[in-house]
């Protein structure tokens, strides 16, 4: 059985190129790994005085240099933010947490289509998972990868898929 | 059980500025229900000829159920309701009013609250203060005035909010600048408007010219139905006219004729009394429908809106 199926699921982030806004004043662009094209884009269409770029290689240094610059960012900046689809999350939650507005975090689509899958029976957040279903690196349990997606944990539910006879184990398809 | 009407007595009435009454509430059959900060009563007056029915702030602490008070603008160039409770109300007199709404809630996760005041827009902060306080949260109210006419409570709240307070008299020249309010903020400031409409379109462009997000805006503007040409509405399924005059609002005359539209704020802005038209090109006024939805020409919030057309077809 397939639930998936029954009810279109809405909490899937939709991406959508990121656009410059305009009225800002200052805008900081956030990045783990390489620039998107619609970010460098974005990035070279904001006058060099106002615009600052920060590199960083993972979400805790992330934290650490938003933690840092956190002060300097006025109420009419915007934040743009590349990376892997957790890290971008993650980067949101921090700046939703430091007063930011959902219209000053724009987020570029993530290059890589892999996951974090979170298991609802360990609680263990599984990382780069390309395929459903998928070993739970916490509990060994094979989950079902839904797009069920948390914003606040920047992962996808996982549930067991063969709890009830662990002979059945659906084909295994590529997540998209 | 839902409650949908309350009687009250009007225990007091004082003048609080020149053009502005502030009446205190009693319950008679049933107690007052505490409300959260920023919400409001819709007061039935009934006059010989019409029934008026206004949303006012309450002004109370939001936890007193001993009373309600509200306070109201004499507004002589209005469709009456105002002028009612300022001219035919008494101590001692028997109104009628709804449980509290509101529209017009605090963001509890600001990390500071700036509250922009416009005459009698003064009257939601009132019940923003006790909690603001309470919260200990960061806040400060700027209130625009004409001392000839409004600025109730204006020496209470200097005095109480100190520092935090900024008083501005138009009659005597002072002016606020509101592009400076914007200046130098820090990030979760989130700002809140009452008052004329003026003030909140002029207090938006700004906002929007100094890069501030949209989201950060708060406002509620009285939208009191405006007058307009008369109209006839058509009930779809029972092939009822309904005339609305050119003082009356569609959801006034819908109630007259005894027809039921739940509704909540009477000011276009709550959604709860929409319709859908069949028929009728719409004349939207209010504050509730997208500019999609209302290009679409399919949904009408007849508290406040009107029709373009001599007929407007309802599907209720």
């Amino acid at each position: 059985m397939q639930p998936d199926t029954f009810f279109e699921v809405k909490s899937r982030p939709v991406y959508q190129p990121i656009k410059k806004r305009n009225p800002s004043l200052q805008h900081v662009f956030i990045v783990a790994g390489e620039m998107p094209e619609d970010m460098a884009t974005t990035y070279r269409h904001c006058d060099n005085t106002k615009r600052t770029l920060i590199l960083v290689s993972d979400s805790e240094k992330a934290k650490k240099t938003i933690a840092e610059k956190a002060s300097l960012l006025s109420l009419s900046a915007t934040v743009y933010v590349a990376g892997d689809e957790s890290f971008i999350w993650f980067v949101s939650e921090l700046l939703t947490a430091k007063g930011m507005l959902p219209e000053q975090i724009k987020l570029c689509a993530p290059v890589e289509q892999y996951r974090t899958v979170y298991c609802c029976h360990c609680y263990h957040f599984s990382t780069g998972v390309t395929h459903s279903p998928a070993t739970c690196a916490g509990c060994q349990r094979l989950l079902a990868v839904t797009d069920h997606f948390s914003r606040k944990s920047g992962a996808y539910l996982g549930y067991q898929v063969n709890a009830e006879d662990p002979a059945d184990i659906p084909e295994t398809q590529e997540l998209s | 059980m839902s409650v949908d009407s309350i009687a009250v007595t009007v225990a007091a009435i004082v003048q609080v500025a020149p053009a502005i009454r502030e009446f205190t509430l009693l319950p008679i059959d049933q107690p007052l229900l505490p409300f959260s900060p920023g919400s409001h009563v819709v007061v039935s007056m009934i006059d010989e000829h019409k029934v008026f029915k206004n949303a006012y702030s309450l002004i109370s602490h939001p936890w007193d159920t001993t009373s309600y008070r509200i306070a109201i603008r004499r507004q002589d160039i209005s469709r009456g309701g105002s002028l009612f409770m300022h001219e035919n109300v008494a101590v001692g007199d028997t109104l009628n009013i709804t449980p509290p709404a509101n529209m017009f809630a605090p963001q509890w996760f600001a990390k500071k609250h700036v509250l922009i005041a416009g005459g009698v827009g003064i009257t939601p902060f009132m019940s923003y203060l006790p909690e603001l306080k309470r919260r200990e949260a960061d806040f400060e109210l700027h209130y625009l005035y004409r001392s000839q006419l409004t600025g109730a409570y204006k020496d209470e709240l200097a005095k109480t909010l100190g520092a935090r307070y900024r008083g501005y008299d138009s009659d005597t020249g002072e002016r606020c600048d509101i592009a400076a309010l914007f200046a130098q903020r820090m990030l979760g400031t989130h700002f809140y408007i009452c008052g004329p409409e003026s003030l909140v379109k002029c207090v938006k462009d700004l906002a929007a010219e100094s890069g501030v997000p949209a989201s950060a805006i708060h406002y509620e503007a009285f939208s009191a139905p405006q007058p307009g040409t008369p109209f006839d509405i058509v009930i779809k399924s029972t092939g009822q006219v309904i005339a609305v005059d050119a003082q009356q609002s569609m959801l006034e005359a819908l109630e007259a004729a005894e027809v039921a539209v739940a509704n909540l704020c009477r000011g276009g802005v709550c959604g709860q009394c929409a319709c859908r038209v069949d028929q009728g090109e719409i004349d939207h006024r209010d504050s509730f429908l997208s500019k999609a939805e209302k290009k679409a020409g399919a949904t009408v919030m007849p508290c406040v809106s009107r029709a373009i057309s001599k007929q407007l077809v309802i599907d209720i």
